[in-house]
């Protein structure tokens, strides 16, 4: 729809992001805003493991976002 | 306002959380790609210039009635047109002032969707006063922003956008930003632009068109020119890595690949949870379908005579559009990226042979870019993962940033002990 929308609030400090347990490790301010705006836990293999904010989880399950990058690359999660 | 509420009626309780209102059917532009206009479809010129009294009295109230029917259940409405802010600032005021009567709590939100060439001190009064979200089109820098955004004399409005934008500004109204791609010219130097005029929210729109349109509007001798022209932008957006700068294709498209939800209707089939409503009151599912065939988004309601439950009820491909979605496109089904990209966004699946059984238009440029933002997705777990502990020497950890000598638990386990730098 041609209409600006931005529904998620803009978070009011994103160094309070960057010490959530839920997105330590991940180098990148970006991921880890949106992890928190989802409400999940990125870990180190790169799965979602929360949605509680999500209302069509059940739609998308959990899943890998790196479903491309090679296996041996990626380390097994905790 | 009370309703009697039977429940075993509604049955998507609470879908529509927006109203589009058409509160102008004319533009002061006339921009070359515009989906109202140039695309083929004479609907506006049946329809009333400004959205008359009783439509929008009307309006409030079957959405009022709704959020009762829905409890707990609020609507927003976007202020659109043509170019909204024809209907001058005096009038907007009071309509602005009356959604707040009607609706009271009921009431998530006002925007404006603008051009912004006609932003005078009184309309910035009346934004500010009634606290209008504002969202303004610009599509670049003025030699690129002036080869398809014309006045009716033919005329670039970039610098009438800036003024408006300044104007905005002193009264620290800080506006959202919406640009059409245009495939020819290069995304990066029109996304500096953006940043250099400060701004930190934007969404850039893939161009509008069918299969039955695109190779007239945009040929074919370069195989992805959007995602071409968008890759780079990802790269010098990631790279900046500033979460307060938001770009909404890119954060839908890490948000889908991050398990979530996207926050616009840019990619999948879901529900589109919004309703069109023109300035005679009639009530359509998206307007942008009006490029694929006069009369497409049609629901064959009007608020004079319905309200939105009535939808369930309407023509199957608004009933689709807004409450179940449409199935995936047939060519789709064996794709990779199908849960990601869900056939990418509704009006550029069409054709006429086939209707919406296409996959979009832009399908070999979205798979690029998804395969792009996977792979920058994928270096920064890697990095994570194989990065030690501060204080730790990096031992272990070969120039390639394949770890050495240690098991992938162990990788994970280290990569979950590292605080993320700020």
């Amino acid at each position: 729809l041609p209409v600006f929308e931005d529904p998620s609030p803009i978070p009011d400090s994103v160094e309070a992001q960057m010490n959530s347990e839920q997105v330590r490790g991940i180098k990148s301010r970006i991921i880890a805003a949106i992890a928190k705006e989802l409400d999940g836990t990125v870990d180190a293999s790169g799965e979602f493991s929360k949605h509680s904010k999500s209302p069509d989880y059940s739609l998308y399950g959990r899943r890998s976002f790196i479903r491309d990058a090679p296996k041996d690359a990626v380390p097994d999660p905790e | 306002v009370k309703v009697d509420v039977d429940r075993t009626l509604l049955v998507m309780p609470g879908a529509i959380h927006s109203v589009i209102l058409k509160i102008a059917a004319r533009c002061n532009l006339n921009c070359t790609y515009c989906y109202v206009y140039n695309h083929g479809d004479t609907s506006f010129l049946h329809r009333p210039k400004f959205i008359e009294d009783g439509v929008y009295e009307r309006t409030l109230e079957i959405m009022a009635e709704y959020c009762v029917r829905h409890d707990p259940h609020r609507m927003s409405i976007t202020f659109h047109g043509g170019e909204p802010t024809l209907i001058g600032a005096k009038r907007f005021d009071k309509l602005a002032k009356r959604a707040g009567d009607v609706l009271g709590s009921y009431l998530g939100g006002l925007s404006i969707q603008t051009n912004a060439t006609l932003l005078t001190d009184a309309w910035i009064a009346v934004l500010k006063n009634n606290n209008i979200q504002v969202g303004i089109s610009l599509d670049g820098p003025a030699a690129i922003n002036d080869l398809c955004r014309l006045d009716r004399r033919g005329r670039g409005s970039y610098q009438s956008v800036v003024e408006g934008l300044d104007r905005l500004r002193s009264a620290d109204i800080e506006p959202g930003l919406l640009c059409v791609i245009n495939p020819r010219v290069s995304g990066l130097e029109i996304f500096k632009h953006f940043l250099d005029l400060g701004f930190k929210r934007m969404n850039f729109l893939l161009p509008d068109a069918t299969h039955d349109s695109k190779h007239k509007l945009y040929g074919s001798e370069v195989a992805t020119p959007v995602a071409d022209y968008l890759i780079p932008i990802f790269d010098y957006w990631f790279e900046l890595d500033d979460p307060s700068i938001r770009i909404s294709l890119f954060r839908d498209l890490l948000r889908k690949l991050m398990g979530g939800n996207p926050e616009t209707d840019a990619f999948g089939s879901a529900n589109m949870g919004y309703i069109v409503v023109e300035t005679d009151g009639s009530i359509e599912a998206l307007d942008v379908l009006r490029v694929c065939e006069e009369g497409m988004g049609r629901s064959g309601l009007n608020v004079l005579d319905n309200n939105f439950d009535d939808l369930r009820f309407a023509l199957p491909t608004v009933n689709q559009a807004i409450y179940d979605g449409f199935p995936l496109p047939g060519v789709c089904e064996g794709c990779s990226e199908r849960d990601i990209c869900g056939g990418g966004y509704l009006p550029h699946r069409y054709s006429r042979d086939r209707q919406f059984d296409n996959a979009s238009v832009w399908c070999a440029d979205i798979l690029r870019l998804l395969s792009h933002i996977r792979d920058q997705l994928a270096s920064r777990i890697v990095e994570a993962a194989l990065t030690p502990p501060r204080g730790n020497d990096r031992s272990g950890v070969s120039n390639n940033g394949k770890k050495a000598g240690a098991s992938r638990s162990e990788g994970a386990s280290r990569a979950m002990q590292v605080s993320v730098t700020k």
